[in-house]
């Protein structure tokens, strides 16, 4: 069979089963299996334990439950909380402080949980209640929210970052430093945007002043300051021991949770119960993850089998247009898929088949690997379908429609967008510092 | 008869698959912990070992593998549910049905799969290609099973949805789930193999077998069920009865010494 006209049957078997809300792991490996079956008979049913293999045999995707679990104990030990009111306590006397520790916060804890879902709850359990009783502007609370929450994937560790690198065949550690650029600009334009919107518009946020809230004093001073400094100097011992060399992305992973451990220790926050919640949530999240790659392996594998590889290399060359012209057609495709799947999906389906051709046709794939999460952090939040707006809707409280929720987002999504856009005609900024640490 | 049989099988299976789930979490820390202690044995010690390397590896798929049915019990597994949820719950038990025949499809290959690979490798011995070479077989094992737990959760998801489309009617209340939540996983279960009906059905096929020439009345059946049911029921209402009273007289007995104690305090 042609392998153009197997694609297509594939792809409308996707939508098909996806528009029936299928688990969609599983949907793609039964898809693929039961199509595969019908062009190729039962020898294809090799490709399975190859893959079993290929997924649980890789050391690079050991840093995904790790790196979870990590993330469960530190936010539910209260450690989102303490680095929260610690950079109160810095910026506090600035008009829109909330909204800028938001920003900064939630996206730190955005990175420790690692998916966008999971990074905007948690964000909003520990940040909405204190902006709206200031009296923050509903929609700028939302908003930056969602900002920080979805540039969780941008900022290293970050779970689709490293799902790239496993089914790329690319450095986790020169992944996770080629992003930190491309996320500290999208940092600072987001902040300097609410920062100009608050002067611009005072009554979006009220100063503390005008609350007449009290900055904490005494012993509650110095147990804010020392928790938010020991959990910042967590993150950068975690990071710090990728970059330097000391251990890989998977077992800075274990630092961090033995980190998080004796943290919440010395903080008398440990509890048995929160080592059992948090166990329980990281085991489930790891095994919606797992069962999901495993899917999209057996998946890409069967797809990749068949040729497709060559098809849209023969196809992006036989185009005839330059080189960028058919990467800012992937972007359009990734920002496309955004709409209707996740984070995961989009980084398994498109990575083996879109970054060979990016490299074929003379760019770095870790350009391209940042220039994919940086469209997929944007996908998500778009308006109308993006997956991330009902989990802000499910947040948010009573009384904000849907349309609010286009209006809170848009401006952040412009200014990520700016981001998306700089990276692309700009490569060195995405390339440099990696290349600089790591040659 | 049916609908208990039915019941007691969806019962079992949703608690094997819990109690499974609820296991899986323990060995996170193990997990963790070894990582962490090779970094600690390169840098510390001066000798990295050679055992962590496989032995996390095998940990982490069991922990992936392992969970997957619960986490779809739990409905954390990720869909796309626009359309999903825009289309009335009759509508969506036929999707349901669709879809969970294509998830066991793979599913069954992937248990067959893993089996042929279990016994293979238990026949020539194989090893992990790193330098302790562990043998895998165990991990197939673990494959199998993770495969089968899944397919017998999405069985019970299965009955659920096909009996709604018959009867119109949830197979489970609410108030029945939420009852079921609470319960131990592990009493759980040999409570729902009790439940459903064969122990019942056993002792009265034998008090038949033996007052034969009766008349083969099934419809007794029923009756003898609901029976004990009733008595089931009755003996956890008398035990919740005794547990609360308990409670209450332990309740009034330390409102007594705090008053005695106040009491003292004040005389003081």
């Amino acid at each position: 069979m042609q392998i153009e006209l197997l694609t297509t049957i594939l792809l409308v078997c996707i939508l098909v089963a996806f528009a029936l809300g299928a688990q969609v792991g599983l949907a793609l490996a039964g898809i693929a299996m039961g199509v595969g079956y019908l062009v190729w008979g039962d020898a294809l049913f090799n490709v399975i334990p190859s893959t079993v293999e290929g997924t649980f045999f890789n050391f690079i995707l050991l840093a995904i439950p790790l790196y979870i679990y990590m993330g469960q104990i530190l936010t539910r030990s209260g450690i989102g909380d303490a680095m929260f009111n610690a950079s109160q306590l810095v910026i506090g006397r600035v008009r829109g402080s909330l909204a800028i520790s938001v920003v900064g916060v939630c996206s730190m804890i955005g990175a420790m949980v690692g998916i966008i879902g999971a990074g905007i709850m948690t964000s909003s359990s520990i940040a909405l209640k204190p902006m709206l009783e200031r009296g923050y502007d509903k929609r700028l609370a939302l908003g930056v929210i969602m900002a920080g929450g979805s540039l969780g994937i941008l900022i290293p560790p970050s779970i689709p970052m490293i799902m790239f690198a496993a089914a790329t065949q690319n450095s986790v550690g020169r992944m996770f430093l080629a992003a930190m650029i491309p996320a500290l600009i999208t940092i600072v334009l987001i902040i300097s945007y609410v920062v100009i919107t608050c002067k611009l518009n005072p009554a979006k946020a009220p100063l503390d002043v005008e609350n007449d809230i009290q900055v904490p004093k005494g012993y509650e001073l110095f147990k804010t300051i020392r928790d938010g400094f020991s959990s910042f100097l967590l993150i950068v011992a975690v990071l710090g021991s990728i970059i330097m060399g000391i251990a890989t992305p998977t077992e800075s992973g274990a630092i961090g949770v033995v980190g998080a451990i004796i943290l919440a220790i010395l903080f008398k926050r440990f509890k048995p119960s929160i080592m059992m919640k948090a166990g329980l949530q990281t085991s489930i999240l790891v095994s919606v993850a797992m069962w999901i790659i495993l899917g999209a392996s057996v998946f890409s594998n069967f797809h990749l089998l068949m040729g497709v590889q060559s098809m849209v290399a023969g196809f992006a060359t036989g185009l005839d247009v330059p080189p960028i012209v058919v990467i800012i057609m992937f972007q359009v495709i990734m920002l496309l898929l955004g709409f209707i799947i996740d984070e995961f999906i989009i980084v398994l389906m498109c990575a083996p088949i879109f970054t060979p051709v990016a490299v074929a046709l003379g760019y770095d794939p870790i350009w391209f690997g940042v220039l994919m999460i940086l469209n997929i952090v944007i996908a998500v939040q778009t308006p109308p379908y993006g997956f991330a707006l009902f989990y802000l809707k499910g947040i948010a409280p009573k009384g904000i429609t849907m349309m609010d929720i286009y209006k809170s987002v848009t401006p952040f999504i412009l200014v990520q967008f700016l981001v998306l856009i700089i990276c692309m005609l700009f490569p060195d900024l995405v390339l440099w510092l990696p290349n600089k640490v790591m040659s | 008869m049916i609908e208990q049989l039915l019941k007691g099988y969806c019962r079992f299976v949703r608690y094997s698959v819990k109690l499974v789930g609820r296991a899986v979490p323990v060995l996170l820390p193990i997990l963790a912990g070894l990582v962490a202690f090779e970094v600690f044995a390169r840098y510390v010690l001066g000798t990295p070992t050679i055992w962590v390397y496989d032995t996390s590896l095998f940990l982490f798929g069991y922990i992936s593998a392992l969970g997957g049915a619960y986490a779809q019990q739990k409905k954390s597994h990720i869909n796309v549910d626009i359309v999903y949820l825009m289309v009335p719950k009759y509508v969506r038990c036929i999707f349901n049905v669709l879809t969970i025949i294509l998830a066991v499809g793979f599913l069954v290959l992937l248990a067959k799969m893993s089996f042929e690979k279990f016994s293979e490798s238990l026949q020539f011995g194989y090893r992990t290609k790193s330098e302790w070479s562990p043998e895998v077989y165990h991990f197939w094992l673990m494959m199998t099973v993770s495969a089968v737990i899944f397919i017998a959760e999405y069985s019970a998801e299965l009955i659920e949805n096909i009996y709604y489309l018959f009867t119109r009617r949830a197979l489970f209340s609410k108030e029945e789930l939420a009852a079921d939540a609470a319960k131990k996983p592990v009493l759980a279960i040999l409570r729902s193999l009790h439940l459903t009906g064969l122990s019942v059905f056993l002792t009265d096929f034998f008090q038949k077998s033996q007052s034969r020439g009766e008349a083969n009345d099934y419809l007794n059946f029923d009756e003898v069920l609901d029976k004990h049911h009733q008595e089931v029921e009755l003996e956890d209402a008398e035990k919740l009865a005794k547990d609360e009273k308990e409670i209450e007289s332990e309740d009034a007995e330390i409102l007594t010494k705090d008053q005695e104690k106040k009491g003292s305090e004040y005389a003081n």
